[in-house]
C-alpha cells in the first residue's frame, strides 16, 4: 500500500544547524493488518505517520501510496485523501467540546444520511459507549469514553488506512488495552498504523518498527 | 462530498454566547429604531400644518409702500387703497378661491419630541365665516360648540392634547393670558383651529384667503398682478418651500440618527470583534481538526459565515421585533396621549439598519479571515 523511499524530513531548513526528524526513511507497508512503529520521544516516529498521512510534505524522498506519490498531489486531493481514505486517531481526542459523542463522530462523515448515522451508533456501540453516552458532550464523558469516540470517528468512512498517534497515551491501562484490542480487530481488512512509545500496547501489533534519531532502527517485519 | 460542518450546532449547543451576542445586536437595533421614531415625531408633527393647512388657507398684507410703487394690471394708476381693491376683486374672482377675509390671527403651537412650530390660525368676526372655514378645510367640530362671543377659540384636537387643554381651559395662557376661552374641538387633517378676536391680543391683521391647492401659489398671482413685493410684506409660504424646510428637518434627523447610529454601533462592532476574536481563539483545535480530517478552509469558512449570519440574522429580526412592538407601545402610551404624531414603520431606517449589520459583518470578516489564514493541521499543534 505504502512504499516509501529515501525519505527525509528536516526542521530548519534555514538555519545552520538543521534538524533531522527523518533520514533516508526506505519502507514498504502492507495492505492491511496492525503495524506499530514504537521509538523514544523525538525520534521522528510522529514525523513519519504525519508525512505517510500528508498531513506534512517531506523535505525529500517519496511516498508512493496505492500508486500515487503523494509528495505531488495538490492540496485539494490531499484533503480528499484524508477526508475519503484516511481515518486519524490523535494523541489528544480533540473532540469539539459543544458537540455529542454521536454529532463528533458524524462531523468527520462523507455522508450525513440517517444510514451514516446508524453507523455512527454502531460505531459507539461496539467501542462501548452506549445509548445515553452518545448524546453526551465530551466533559460528560471519561477520557476513555472521549478516545473511543475519537476512534469511532476515524472509522466512520470506513478508511483503508486508520493512523493512530500514540492513542492510549491518555488512557488507564485497561482502556488502552481495550482500545488496542478495537485497532487489532479493525485492522483485519485493512492497514492501522499505530505511533507509540509503550511497547506493551503492541503485543498483538502484526509488525513493529522501531525508531532512533530519524532513522529505522529495527524493523520486525511481518510476525 | 458533502460537508457536514453545520452552523447550527454551534448555535444550538451554545446558547448561552449565542444569546448574548443575539440581545446585543437586538437590543442595539431596537434603540437606534426607536430614537428613530421619537425624532421623526418633528417631521411627522410638523406635516400637516406645513404641508397640508398651506393647500386649503393663505395670509398675505401688502404694505402701502409695494402698493404704490407697483403697477397693478387694470390700476396702474390708482391710489394703493384702490390697487388693493383691484387684487382683492382678481383674486377672489379666480375660480378656486372661495372667500377672502381681512381678520386677526393666532398662533397655535405644536410640540415635538424635539423642536416645535408654530401656525397662525384666523380670528374671524362672525360664527358664520367660521362655519365656511370649517367647511372649506374639511374640519369637523366633535366637542363643545363653535365661537360666538368675542375671545372663543375652537381648536384641533391634536393641538389640545399636544398642550394638555381641553374645552373650558384659556388657550395658552402662558402667552396670551386669560383672553381666549376654549369653548370647542375640531378633528381635522391639518390640525386647523379657529376663533374670534377679543380685541386685547392678536398676531397681526390679514387678509385669509380660502383657496384650492392649484391656486395656492399667491406669490405668483402677485406677479401676474404686477405687485412686486418687498420685505414688508407678508405672504404665506408655498407648500414647495414648506416641502423643503421639512426635507432639511427629515435630512438633520437623519444625521442625527445616523450619528447616535454610528457612535451605538461601533461600540456593537467593538464588542463583537472582541467577542469574535475570543470565540475564534477558542475553536482553534476545533478548526485544527476539520483541516486534519479532510475539510477545505473554505469548507470552514463557510460554516464559520453561515454562524455569523445566522447571529446576525436573528439579531436583526429579533430587533425588529422588539423595536417594531416597543415604538407601537410608545406611540400608544406615550405620544399619542401627549398629541405627539408619530409613525412607527420606517422602511427606510430598517433598510438602514440591514446595511449596518452587513457592515459589521463585513468588519468581523478580518478577524474571521485572520484565523482561517492560521488554521494548522493538529500535527502543527502537537509539535
Amino acid at each position: 500500500m505504502f512504499d516509501i523511499k529515501n525519505l527525509s524530513m528536516i526542521y530548519d531548513m534555514d538555519t545552520d544547524e538543521k534538524m533531522f526528524a527523518l533520514k533516508s526513511i526506505d519502507l514498504a507497508l502492507p495492505d492491511k493488518g496492525l503495524i506499530g512503529i514504537i521509538g523514544p520521544s523525538g525520534s521522528g516516529k510522529s514525523t513519519l505517520m504525519y508525512c505517510l498521512s500528508t498531513l506534512k510534505k517531506p523535505t525529500d524522498g517519496s511516498v508512493c501510496y496505492n500508486g500515487t506519490e503523494l509528495t505531488k498531489i495538490t492540496d485539494a486531493e490531499r484533503e480528499s485523501l484524508r477526508r475519503r481514505e484516511f481515518g486519524f486517531v490523535f494523541q489528544k481526542h480533540y473532540l469539539v467540546p459543544y458537540m455529542s459523542a454521536l454529532d463528533n463522530v458524524m462531523v468527520a462523515a462523507v455522508e450525513s444520511d440517517q444510514a451514516t448515522a446508524e453507523k455512527a451508533k454502531t460505531f459507539l456501540a461496539k467501542l462501548g459507549l452506549g445509548e445515553r453516552e452518545i448524546g453526551k458532550r465530551p466533559s460528560k464523558l471519561s477520557g476513555g469514553q472521549c478516545q473511543r469516540a475519537a476512534i469511532a470517528r476515524a472509522m466512520i468512512n470506513d478508511p483503508k488506512v486508520l493512523f493512530a498517534d500514540e492513542p492510549t497515551a491518555s488512557l488507564d491501562h485497561e482502556n488502552a488495552f481495550n482500545v488496542m484490542r478495537i485497532l487489532k480487530e479493525y485492522s483485519a481488512d485493512r492497514l492501522v498504523l499505530v505511533v507509540t512509545h509503550d511497547r506493551s500496547i503492541l503485543d498483538d501489533a502484526d509488525r513493529i518498527i522501531e525508531m532512533w534519531d530519524g532513522e529505522i532502527s529495527h524493523d520486525g517485519g511481518e510476525r | 462530498m458533502k460537508s457536514n460542518l453545520s452552523a447550527w450546532k454551534y448555535v444550538k449547543n451554545n446558547k448561552k454566547s449565542v444569546a448574548t451576542m443575539i440581545s446585543a445586536l437586538a437590543l442595539s437595533f431596537a434603540v437606534i429604531y426607536i430614537v428613530h421614531v421619537l425624532l421623526m415625531t418633528s417631521v411627522e408633527g410638523f406635516k400637516p400644518m406645513l404641508l397640508e393647512y398651506p393647500k386649503k388657507i393663505g395670509f398675505f398684507d401688502l404694505s402701502e409702500k409695494t402698493l404704490a410703487k407697483s403697477a397693478v394690471k387694470g390700476a396702474e394708476d390708482a391710489t394703493p387703497q384702490e390697487k388693493m381693491q383691484v387684487i382683492y376683486d382678481a383674486l377672489l374672482a379666480k375660480d378656486g378661491v372661495s372667500d377672502i377675509t381681512w381678520a386677526q390671527v393666532l398662533q397655535a403651537n405644536y410640540q415635538a419630541v424635539v423642536g416645535n412650530w408654530s401656525e397662525e390660525f384666523p380670528l374671524y368676526t362672525t360664527k358664520e365665516e367660521i362655519e365656511r372655514y370649517l367647511e372649506h378645510t374639511g374640519a369637523k367640530l366633535v366637542g363643545g360648540r363653535l365661537p360666538e362671543e368675542p375671545g372663543d377659540v375652537i381648536i384641533s384636537s391634536m393641538v389640545l392634547k399636544n398642550a394638555k387643554l381641553s374645552i373650558g381651559d384659556w388657550f395658552l395662557s402662558d402667552r396670551y393670558g386669560e383672553t381666549f376661552r376654549i369653548v370647542g374641538e375640531v378633528e381635522s387633517d391639518c390640525m386647523i383651529s379657529a376663533g374670534m378676536p377679543n380685541h386685547h391680543y392678536n398676531c397681526g391683521t390679514y387678509y385669509i384667503v380660502q383657496y384650492d391647492e392649484k391656486n395656492s401659489d399667491l406669490r405668483a398671482f402677485f406677479e401676474e398682478m404686477g405687485v412686486e413685493l418687498g420685505a414688508a410684506d407678508t405672504v404665506s409660504g408655498l407648500p414647495e418651500h414648506r416641502q423643503r424646510f421639512l426635507d432639511e428637518c427629515e435630512n438633520l434627523i437623519g444625521d442625527i440618527v445616523g450619528a447616535i447610529s454610528a457612535v451605538v454601533m461601533s461600540f456593537v462592532a467593538l464588542t463583537m470583534l472582541i467577542a469574535y476574536v475570543s470565540f475564534l481563539r477558542n475553536r482553534v483545535n476545533e478548526y485544527c481538526l476539520y483541516a486534519s480530517i479532510g475539510y477545505r478552509r473554505w469548507e470552514v469558512y463557510g460554516m464559520m459565515l453561515r454562524e455569523m449570519l445566522i447571529i446576525f440574522g436573528i439579531g436583526f429580526f429579533t430587533g425588529l421585533v422588539i423595536a417594531l412592538p416597543a415604538a407601537f407601545l410608545v406611540k400608544a402610551a406615550i405620544l399619542e396621549p401627549a398629541g405627539i404624531v408619530s409613525v412607527v414603520w420606517y422602511p427606510g431606517m430598517i433598510a438602514r439598519l440591514g446595511a449596518i449589520v452587513l457592515l459589521i459583518l463585513g468588519v468581523l470578516q478580518i478577524p474571521v479571515l485572520v484565523s482561517i489564514w492560521r488554521i494548522r493541521t493538529i500535527d502543527r499543534l502537537e509539535d
